[in-house]
């Protein structure tokens, strides 16, 4: 029986007259133990949603609680300091009158000497920054001062973690080991994880579970594959990666599109619109009287190939693997691989 | 703070238009006009001097090949910190027939007053924000437009109007603004020189033939002329000409002065003669000499009470300030952008009239405050709120909020969050904000003149009312007093802007 450490109830966030990146009724939990990812374009309020838990925004309406404790509602506002949430900035906020071991040890209290200077040592080292003790601030580049924002972040050990974009000034490859390690250290330590990220793999590779934010609402929230392979929105499908969008008429488990007959994921009935993932539609030769489409481009990408095929007047998107033998001018016909997707109908 | 300026200049409309004999006929007689009158010749003539001394002395220091130029460059700076009317303490007291030049050269100089003796105060007084200000235009000058105005075939002094004069328009302006609004303000110069501008016409209304009705017309006219001043520099001065090509970090080569050298070094030594070694070497002489009785107790009575303005209204303007520009720095829009205005009204208004406006208020609102220290630090501080904001404003832009909410999300209250982060951070520049207002409380004269209690004599005071019984060797002490304090800032200032690189 997991615990919800984390609920959001129909939160509002105006700010004064002429501003945006409001909230609009926002619900979420995020139970104990759990890494969740709040993704969505600039603009959606993900990062006014991390900062309104924090405290470090003052919502409207609706309930924020933390570990089953009201702390933000219309008539109350819980302190920053007393909500007992870690958080890491993306725009890092380093001490600038601190080195680098006094910023990691800003948070802890109640410890000797040794102690901290034990548990800077580890934190440093764990983010690849050690020996940076004496370094200030100001002498590091982007992605130190990111990585020791982490750290100080970390050095208290909270049990829950609030972190805005905390790996974009780490370039591709270290990015990557940080995060694996970081999420490694997460998951054994059991920290409740809050992650703002505008970077769909980023997201997907290190949640558990995944919300999409679009306007200052949850579009849809769901384990990281679930919400890949089966996305409710138009929105959601393509913000999770490119997809390809049609419409068909359904009836029961199948539905009657421009690719013919198609099997669906779930039961419908009459005009819906539909998702298919690029890498889950087949190419094939044409059969003699069937339909022809052309491949308008075809993308080398090393491990494997992208192709934009024209087929019934619209253009699909076709990830297929190295072995893929269709050149650009070449008809062909496109076979889905998957159930489509039914999409539910966009609210105008 | 907004009502703190606007309830006082209120009364005093109120006072001027309900009075009896107000009518137009009343203000606008001879001697209303002889005295804006005098203050428009005053500041033209102070202007232009000023300029004559500033714009070679600019030049010499930024564009030419020159030894000693830090040197000359803080010297030049450093006549600031002498008040007017030491200055003028200094030049009345040097020439005519007991003059301290007939006493220890022999020579008998002409007498500086009146008129001419107001311009020579004033000019040396102010001439630093004029070559402050064109030094640093020249400094920053982009050598390319001066480069395409040559690529175009421009010469000499055709170079110069089309490629570099429109460059140092502004610098000039800005410091020209500074210069008038001084000799608007000013008292202490023109009162000891005997030349009536607004600002002296007022006090002796005031003080002298206790016109009150008529003293408050004048500051009405003296209120209204700055305003007319600020809002033409407002509106059409600001915002023009700034530079268009940000990249250029490059600098203009130097000039070799040639056969110019020698005449070059002579004219900054003889500025810097001329308004700063003369100046302290009197005072010295003076100080010098056998006091005619006992001073020492009023010298150290002086100090003390200048030392209590000065720290008291050091201590209370950082936290006056720092809450306006904590928001105005940090939130965006015109309110944001009106609030950190307002200390600058107390610094805009002359200070005659707010003094005269505070007196009159009390009396009639509240007596018990009339002539009491926290009026005359409440005074004091609305005057120079504006010289706290620069320092503090700088070093909190680069305290960026985020950095206050890291600690608050490591657990730390808003207490803790001062002391451990906010206050380390701000305490440079919380420091030279305090050393600067307790430099400009020290060398103030009217408000402390007028609004002081009974006997609370400070060292300006002194300088003044001493002056205005021609005891130099009285007031010399205390003048030297206020340049010591000057000189101890000046390090203070010079020690915080090295610690800072």
């Amino acid at each position: 029986m997991s615990q919800t450490v984390l609920r959001l109830e129909d939160v509002c966030l105006r700010y004064p007259a002429g501003e945006g990146g409001v909230l609009r009724g926002l619900s979420f939990d995020v139970q104990a133990g759990e890494i969740v990812a709040l993704l969505g374009p600039s603009g959606s309020g993900k990062t006014t949603t991390l900062r309104a838990i924090a405290g470090f925004e003052t919502i409207s309406t609706g309930r924020v609680s933390v570990r089953g404790t009201v702390v933000a509602n219309a008539a109350t506002h819980t302190a920053p300091d007393r909500r007992g949430l870690g958080f890491v900035f993306q725009e890092q906020a380093l001490f600038p009158h601190l080195d680098v071991a006094k910023n990691v040890a800003f948070g802890l209290r109640g410890r000797d000497r040794g102690e901290r200077e034990e548990i800077v040592r580890n934190e440093l080292a764990h983010v690849g920054l050690g020996g940076y003790e004496h370094r200030w601030p100001q002498e590091l580049s982007g992605g130190e001062r990111q990585r020791v924002a982490l750290a100080r972040a970390l050095a208290p050990r909270p049990g829950v973690l609030l972190m805005d974009e905390p790996f974009s000034s780490l370039d591709a490859g270290l990015r990557e080991s940080i995060r694996r390690r970081l999420r490694e250290r997460l998951k054994s330590s059991g920290t409740t994880v809050l992650l703002v990220t505008h970077d769909q793999e980023e997201a997907l590779t290190f949640a558990d579970r995944v919300a999409v934010l679009h306007e200052g609402r949850v579009a849809q929230i769901g384990a990281a594959r679930e919400m890949y392979s089966r996305p409710g929105s138009a929105f959601v499908a393509q913000f999770l990666g490119a997809t390809n969008l049609f419409d068909g008429e359904a009836s029961g488990h199948e539905a009657s599109t421009v690719l013919g007959a198609v099997r669906l994921d779930r039961e419908a009935s009459g005009w819906v619109r539909l998702a298919l993932r690029p890498e889950h539609i087949a190419l094939t030769r044409p059969e003699e009287d069937g339909e022809v489409g052309i491949v308008l481009t075809r993308e080398f990408k090393g491990h494997d190939v992208t192709l934009r095929v024209r087929w019934a007047n619209s253009v699909w998107i076709i990830q297929a693997d190295y072995r893929c033998e269709f050149q650009e001018g070449e008809p062909v016909c496109l076979v889905p691989r998957e159930p489509a997707v039914v999409l539910a109908t966009e609210k105008r | 703070m907004v009502v703190g300026v606007f309830a006082p200049l209120g009364y005093l409309a109120y006072f001027a238009l309900t009075s009896e004999t107000g009518s137009f006929a009343f203000v606008v007689r001879a001697q209303t006009l002889t005295a804006v009158w005098n203050t428009f010749a005053l500041a033209a003539a102070v202007l232009f001097f000023g300029t004559l001394i500033a714009a070679p002395y600019a030049f010499l220091t930024t564009r030419a090949r020159l030894r000693g130029e830090r040197l000359f460059v803080l010297l030049g700076a450093l006549p600031l910190a002498i008040p007017g009317y030491v200055l003028a303490m200094v030049w009345l007291g040097i020439g005519g027939d007991y003059g301290l030049s007939q006493r220890v050269l022999g020579v008998g100089l002409w007498r500086a007053n009146g008129f001419w003796g107001a311009t020579l105060a004033l000019t040396v007084y102010t001439f630093p924000y004029l070559f402050l200000n064109l030094r640093a235009a020249l400094t920053r000058l982009d050598p390319s437009l001066a480069e395409v105005a040559r690529s175009h075939g421009l010469r000499g002094w055709a170079l110069w109007r089309a490629a570099i004069l429109p460059q140092v328009r502004a610098a000039y302006l800005a410091g020209a603004l500074l210069v008038v609004l001084h000799v608007l303000a000013d008292f202490g110069v023109t009162s000891l020189m005997r030349f009536e501008t607004l600002s002296f016409a007022i006090y002796r209304q005031a003080q002298g033939a206790f016109d009150r009705t008529y003293a408050a017309w004048l500051s009405l006219v003296l209120v209204g002329l700055t305003a007319v001043l600020l809002f033409v520099d407002m509106r059409f001065l600001r915002g023009r000409l700034k530079p268009v090509s940000g990249a250029t970090i490059r600098f203009a080569p130097r000039v070799a002065l040639g056969r110019w050298t020698a005449p070059a070094y002579l004219y900054l030594v003889g500025v810097i003669g001329f308004s700063l070694l003369v100046p302290v070497a009197a005072l010295f002489l003076w100080a010098s000499q056998p006091p005619e009785f006992d001073s020492v107790i009023s010298w150290k009575h002086a100090m003390r009470n200048s030392l209590v303005l000065g720290v008291g209204a050091a201590v209370c303007a950082p936290a006056l300030v720092l809450p306006i520009l904590r928001v105005s720095v940090r939130r965006e829009g015109l309110w944001a952008r009106l609030l950190e205005r307002i200390p600058y009204l107390g610094y805009a208004i002359p200070p005659l009239p707010l003094a005269l406006a505070f007196v009159w208020l009390t009396l009639s609102v509240v007596p018990d405050l009339y002539q009491t220290l926290p009026l005359l630090l409440a005074a004091l501080l609305l005057r120079f709120l504006a010289e706290a904001v620069g320092p503090i404003r700088s070093l909190l832009m680069r305290l960026p909020e985020r950095v206050e909410e890291a600690s608050y999300a490591l657990g730390f209250g808003w207490l803790a969050t001062l002391r451990r982060v906010t206050a380390p951070l701000l305490r440079r520049g919380v420091l030279i904000a305090m050393a600067f207002v307790f430099l400009a409380v020290v060398k103030e004269l009217p408000l402390t003149l007028i609004l002081a209690p009974n006997g609370f004599d400070t060292l300006a005071t002194n300088v003044w009312t001493h002056m205005e019984e021609a005891h130099f060797a009285l007031a010399a002490p205390h003048a030297l007093a206020i340049l010591a304090v000057a000189g101890i800032f000046v390090t203070i200032l010079q020690f915080g802007e090295q610690e800072q690189k």
